[in-house]
């Protein structure tokens, strides 16, 4: 087993025979390995807690707290540590009894140096192990986190500027419908007193409450475009790698595939990154929900130049079956606005693309050839009119 | 090479995934026992103790952590994998440092689950061997051979 330069092996030595314990401690220490030192089992704990160790040596017969019961309690303390059992020569079974516990090993004593110090490298070589695997798992854990809280911004971006759009198109007819009612109130016959009096306040309380709402849709695009956009640099293979991982149940959900072609990276863009992977989920998850199990699934053809960056979304093969209104939950390639025929994704998608600068374009004929591009400007702030 | 048939304990509330992991599992030539709590698992492991233990985070009563250290204090050897949801990913970092071998997100992917299945029970197998040596060096002591 090699170390690294500079790499010691952390070793506590817990015996309560002083006389023992002290020169094992030194010849350790001669064989390069950082040895500590502990005359009982609270001892012992109370060094693992201020320094913690690879490997435990640990003496199985000590008066008070013995050998196993503190075996079990380093165990439960530091999952990571090794212990390696000292047995007397008629005691072997506490040996095992200690390795059932979950020890590394046991020797007998007297014992043989080499054979402790071979017992010491291979017990670190398992807890190295275990820990590196623990680390990794820990790694994965965050990242796992982070794709996770990246996935509910982004839905809840969507919820919000969906909703948003959604409550237009009723705000706009009781609007209408109020407006109608005062025509008519106007218009007639006069009415009783109370009854004009009572109409009059209804229908101010109707246009208050549309005002209301109104505001609140504003507020709610206004989050889901997050109007501090946060615009900075940053890897556009990076936000398609995360598209496809987002998507990827979906595509699944609907025996689709989902993948993207770009040249070699990184692609560095300016702009908001999170909006950006939003927009290309949304837009994604609506293509793949319409395919609905036809062949296939969608590539995300990326190319760039110096001044600007294009996704498009297209079927990944030909042959496509005809989109099916009733089927798909959300239309269509159309970039009218909510309520006049609409893709609401899709007019959504160019409200935000345009606000950070870039457009987007659709095409839905021939059958099997829709395509969904978006361009972005690579590197100029974002701007109220779109690029080109 | 034979791969030998691991056994298996689940423990999971959720009776649908745990039926169908447990067929997936059976038809690649494991055996695997169903506990629906903390509680069952435990009684499970004391009757008999499993190769693997699967073992989900999120339950009611006592939940997984809970579990997994009760289990760990009566069977240092157990080797245990947590299978955690997205929102829960903390927990199976909790569990990682309690002693588990490792952890998987649900749903999971099988080819994973029967990687670390393998890896976890080679590393119980490791301890067992030593455990039989142990025995077998006693032995050898007191029949006066050594």
């Amino acid at each position: 087993m090699d170390l690294a330069a500079g790499e010691k092996i952390r070793v506590l030595l817990v015996d309560d025979e002083a006389d023992f314990r002290g020169p094992l401690a030194k010849r350790l220490a001669r064989r390069d390995f950082c040895v500590g030192q502990a005359g009982d089992g609270s001892t012992a704990l109370a060094a693992l807690e201020a320094a913690p160790a690879d490997v435990v040596v640990l003496d199985v017969r000590m008066p008070g707290w013995d050998g196993l019961a503190v075996l079990c309690e380093i165990k439960a303390r530091h999952p990571d540590a090794e212990v390696i059992l000292l047995t007397g020569h008629v005691s072997a079974r506490e040996g095992v009894a200690g390795i059932s516990a979950g020890a590394f090993d046991y020797l007998t004593k007297p014992v043989n140096l080499d054979h402790l110090t071979g017992k010491i490298r291979l017990a670190y070589e398992k807890a190295k192990q275990a820990k590196e695997r623990t680390r990794e798992a820990e790694l994965r854990a965050e990242k796992d986190q982070q794709a996770f809280t990246k996935e509910k911004l982004t839905e809840l971006g969507a919820l919000a500027q969906g909703a948003a759009l959604e409550m237009t198109e009723p705000l706009v007819r009781i609007s209408q419908a109020a407006a109608l009612l005062k025509g008519c109130l106007n218009e007639r016959e006069p009415l009783p007193y109370h009854l004009r009096a009572n109409m009059e306040d209804a229908l101010r309380r109707i246009e208050d409450a549309v005002l209301m709402a109104r505001g609140v849709a504003s507020r709610l695009l206004a989050f889901s475009r997050g109007d501090d956009s946060l615009i900075k640099e940053f890897d556009l293979l990076e936000v398609m790698r995360d598209v496809v991982e987002l998507t990827r149940k979906t595509a699944s959900k609907n025996q689709a595939s989902v993948s993207f072609v770009a040249p070699p990276g990184p692609l560095f863009l300016k702009s908001d990154p999170y909006k950006l992977r939003q927009v290309l989920k949304s837009l994604v998850q609506a293509r793949l929900t319409s395919l609905n199990g036809s062949e296939g699934g969608l590539k995300l053809l990326v190319e760039a130049d110096p001044r600007r960056a294009t996704i498009k979304i297209k079927n990944q093969e030909t042959g496509e079956k005809r989109l099916n209104r009733d089927d798909a939950p959300e239309p269509r390639l159309n970039l009218k606005p909510s309520g006049r025929g609409t893709g609401l994704s899709l007019f959504a998608a160019k409200v935000v693309i345009e606000k950070l600068g870039g457009r987007v374009e659709a095409e839905a004929a021939p059958p099997g050839e829709a395509w969904v591009k978006i361009t972005l400007p690579r590197f100029a702030a974002a701007r109220t009119e779109p690029e080109g | 090479m034979t791969k030998l048939p691991i056994d298996i304990l689940m423990i999971d509330d959720e009776k649908d995934f745990v039926e169908m992991l447990s067929i997936r599992l059976e038809d690649a030539g494991h055996r695997v026992r169903a506990a629906y709590s903390g509680e069952e698992g435990l009684r499970a492991v004391e009757e008999s103790e499993p190769d693997v233990i699967i073992l989900d985070i999120k339950m009611p009563g006592l939940d997984g952590i809970q579990t997994l250290k009760r289990i760990k204090s009566k069977r240092a050897l157990a080797e245990i994998l947590l299978l955690t949801g997205h929102g829960a990913v903390d927990s199976a970092v909790e569990g990682l440092k309690a002693g588990a071998f490792d952890y998987l997100l649900k749903p999971a992917d099988f080819a994973e689950l029967l990687e670390k299945l393998e890896a976890a029970r080679k590393r119980k197998s490791e301890q067992e061997t030593r455990i039989r040596q142990a025995e077998a060096r006693g032995l050898m002591r007191r029949t006066g051979d050594i």
